[in-house]
């Protein structure tokens, strides 16, 4: 590392700087200091502890009595006392400079180091420096990529002359000092917005029986990109799953933000109105009273109770893209709908996709395609390349795990990137399931077996069917455990004309004391035979009813 | 909000209507019958139970509907159910002679031009 060049000649500071003869050894070894001060000592501490400890080492280097750094506040256009070594006073005052004025205001508004041999009221501001007896100032600015964050300055309480070698070593600290400084404020910024853009994504996928979901956001690789992008997925009322994915155009705090909005709302509105067309439409009247003018795309749709369409509207985001045994396609979205907020008087188009059996569906954020120099025609080509080969991944992690390698590979990506991907498992023959003992997980049984039942040609009984399997689970939830819980095992083939379902618990089933006995009732009518076994290891329910016989 | 039921709640005069919309079983009939419950004050005649779109229901609901005719004949209100004949809650309701007890109808109209419970269980 050399020392670098810099405008500080002798002449720029009215004769205040001196040139001298330190040798080579001499000026390498207060290089060497810099260099372990600035790269190893300070690489982990938070900015406080990086400019107390700085500060401590430059008044050591330099042989200074004070030091101080101050920032620049960009709101007010001054400067603040941030930290300060024999100038403590400076800190605990809040001392604030005019940026242009006194010593340190000079130094941030010329951008270039200052020099002052004597100290008096003409020349410095700050009342502190002169109360504390300070003679001889040098002080320098904290540059990052032309932008000034403050100001690095050392004082003598005995007259100094600083020299050009004294300049140049302040200048060297600065302008590490100014990057660790930059990088920190930066990554607290970014760890701000990564944090609020995760804490709108769901914590966990829904458990919807006859598929599995897998999803993904991945943070740009600069805190310039983060922000904006989201995915949800969930289970409606009606047994729906819906699924979606928007970007928010911009970045950071303010992206994330709107993007949090944007979400809730949708949550809210998909439950109340299911039809994904007017959902975005309901969305798109709400950007002007939410004050919302960023760009905003979003795909909204939601899988059948038997999982043979997506149905979704598109507000100016990328069609989804399908794989099915025949290749990978994207859904023929035809007139895409303008991105939100654009003001319409149409309604959403809704358009409907078929699902097959063992088919996946993908839905992301134009994050996953965009590249710098490539067209978006061949982004999607190589997305759609990628998506055909995971035709026959184990698990949807698996598929979006190639996915994502084949496209953006192992850098990270330039802007942030959000995936949805749902896998159909093939078409159930039987129902094997292990559900926890808790009455929220009802609902999950009735939906395996609805599904199952259809596929199982057993339509007529399935209603008969299901209510029977629930009582069985219900009695399982009720009495076999303790407040500790336990696992239910539910099974269900189809077997020459009769439909069996088991229910098995590990638990002991306790008296009924206040409910009345309603649901064996409905078991012993509702199927053709019941058989209950109870021992050491737990109680099965075992039900059958014939296929051709509804009633 | 309840993910799997939702109850609407309407007054006609001295009569309440509460709809409930979605599925009851026993992870939700309480909730649903609390909320019912508070919707009733003591000057009301009647309570009709809208249960038109409710798509499932176990025994939970069963034990929701006796408790709250009791409840209401307690206070010498009546409580009628409207319920389209062959869903899946009629069979149940019906499998236990729910239907013997409380009077059930097909509409609304129906069921706000009929008597109360004491008539109709004759």
């Amino acid at each position: 590392v050399g020392v670098p060049s810099s405008p500080t000649k002798a002449a720029r500071f009215g004769g205040e700087v001196e040139t001298t003869n330190f040798t080579d050894q001499e000026t390498a070894e207060r290089l060497r200091r810099v260099l372990r001060v600035t790269d190893v000592a300070l690489a982990h501490l938070s900015p406080e502890a990086l400019l107390d400890e700085l500060l401590i080492r430059v008044r050591e280097i330099l042989d200074a009595d004070a030091a101080a750094v101050l920032l620049l506040d960009e709101a007010t256009d001054e400067l603040v006392a941030r930290a300060a070594k024999g100038l403590e006073e400076e800190v605990e005052q809040g001392v604030r400079i005019p940026l242009g004025k006194g010593f340190a205001g000079r130094i941030a508004a010329d951008r270039s180091p200052l020099v002052i041999r004597r100290v008096h009221h003409r020349n410095v501001l700050n009342p502190i420096l002169r109360e504390k007896g300070v003679r001889s100032l040098l002080g320098v600015p904290l540059l990052v990529q032309g932008r000034v964050l403050g100001v690095l300055h050392v004082g003598t309480l005995t007259e100094r002359v600083f020299t050009e070698h004294d300049v140049e070593l302040l200048q060297l600290v600065a302008e590490r000092v100014a990057l660790a400084l930059h990088v920190r404020m930066y990554e607290r910024e970014r760890m701000m917005t990564e944090t609020l853009q995760r804490a709108f994504l769901p914590e966990a996928l829904p458990n919807v029986p006859g598929l599995r979901l897998a999803s993904r956001y991945i943070p740009a690789s600069t805190s310039a990109g983060i922000g904006g992008d989201w995915y949800d997925a969930f289970v409606l009322r009606s047994g729906e799953v819906a699924l979606a994915i928007g970007d928010v155009a911009g970045h950071g705090l303010h992206a994330a933000s709107v993007m949090g909005k944007i979400r809730n709302a949708l949550r809210a509105y998909a439950v109340e109105a299911a039809a994904p067309g007017e959902v975005m439409a309901r969305l798109d009247r709400l950007m002007k009273p939410f004050g919302i003018e960023d760009m905003v795309t979003l795909l909204y749709g939601v899988v059948d109770v038997g999982l043979s369409s997506f149905r979704f509207a598109a507000a100016g985001h990328l069609p989804p893209v399908m794989v099915s045994r025949d290749g990978a396609r994207f859904a023929e979205v035809g007139d895409v709908d303008p991105p939100l907020g654009i003001g319409r008087s149409h309604a959403f188009i809704e358009h409907v996709v078929p699902l097959e059996p063992g088919a996946s569906l993908l839905l992301y954020t134009d994050g996953l395609i965009e590249r710098r120099e490539e067209s978006l025609t061949n982004g999607l080509d190589r997305l759609r390349d990628a998506v055909a080969s995971v035709w026959d991944a184990r698990d949807p992690e698996a598929a979006i795990a190639t996915v994502l390698s084949e496209v953006v590979g192992d850098e990270r990506p330039p802007d942030d990137i959000a995936l949805v991907l749902l896998q159909l498992e093939q078409q159930p023959t039987s129902v094997d399931m292990r559900i926890r003992a808790v009455p929220g997980e009802l609902v999950t049984v009735r939906r395996a077996l609805r599904r199952w039942l259809a596929f199982a040609g057993a339509l007529p009984i399935r209603d008969d069917v299901i209510t029977a399997a629930g009582e069985a689970c219900a009695n399982a939830i009720e009495h076999a455990y303790g407040p500790d819980g336990g696992w239910i095992h539910l099974t269900g083939i189809r077997d020459d004309g009769m439909i069996q379902v088991a229910v098995r618990d590990a638990g002991r089933w306790r008296e009924r004391r206040t409910r009345r006995g309603f649901g064996l009732t409905l078991i012993g009518r509702l199927m053709d035979s019941v058989e209950f076994e109870r021992s050491s290891s737990g109680t099965s329910v075992v039900m059958r009813k014939a296929v051709a016989k509804a009633g | 909000m309840n993910e799997l039921a939702s109850v609407s709640l309407e007054r006609d005069g001295d009569t309440v209507i509460a709809g409930v919309v979605g599925e009851i079983d026993f992870s939700v009939a309480d909730d649903v019958a609390r909320r019912i419950i508070e919707s009733v004050e003591n000057e009301d005649a009647a309570l009709i139970l809208d249960l038109t779109r409710l798509s499932y229901t176990d025994s939970a609901g069963i034990n929701l509907v006796f408790d709250l005719a009791a409840r209401l004949r307690g206070h010498r209100q009546t409580l009628k159910i409207v319920l389209p004949v062959d869903s899946q809650p009629w069979r149940t309701f019906s499998i236990v002679g729910l239907d013997g007890e409380i009077p059930i109808f097909e509409t609304i109209e129906e069921a706000k031009r009929a008597g109360g419970e004491t008539e109709a269980a004759r």
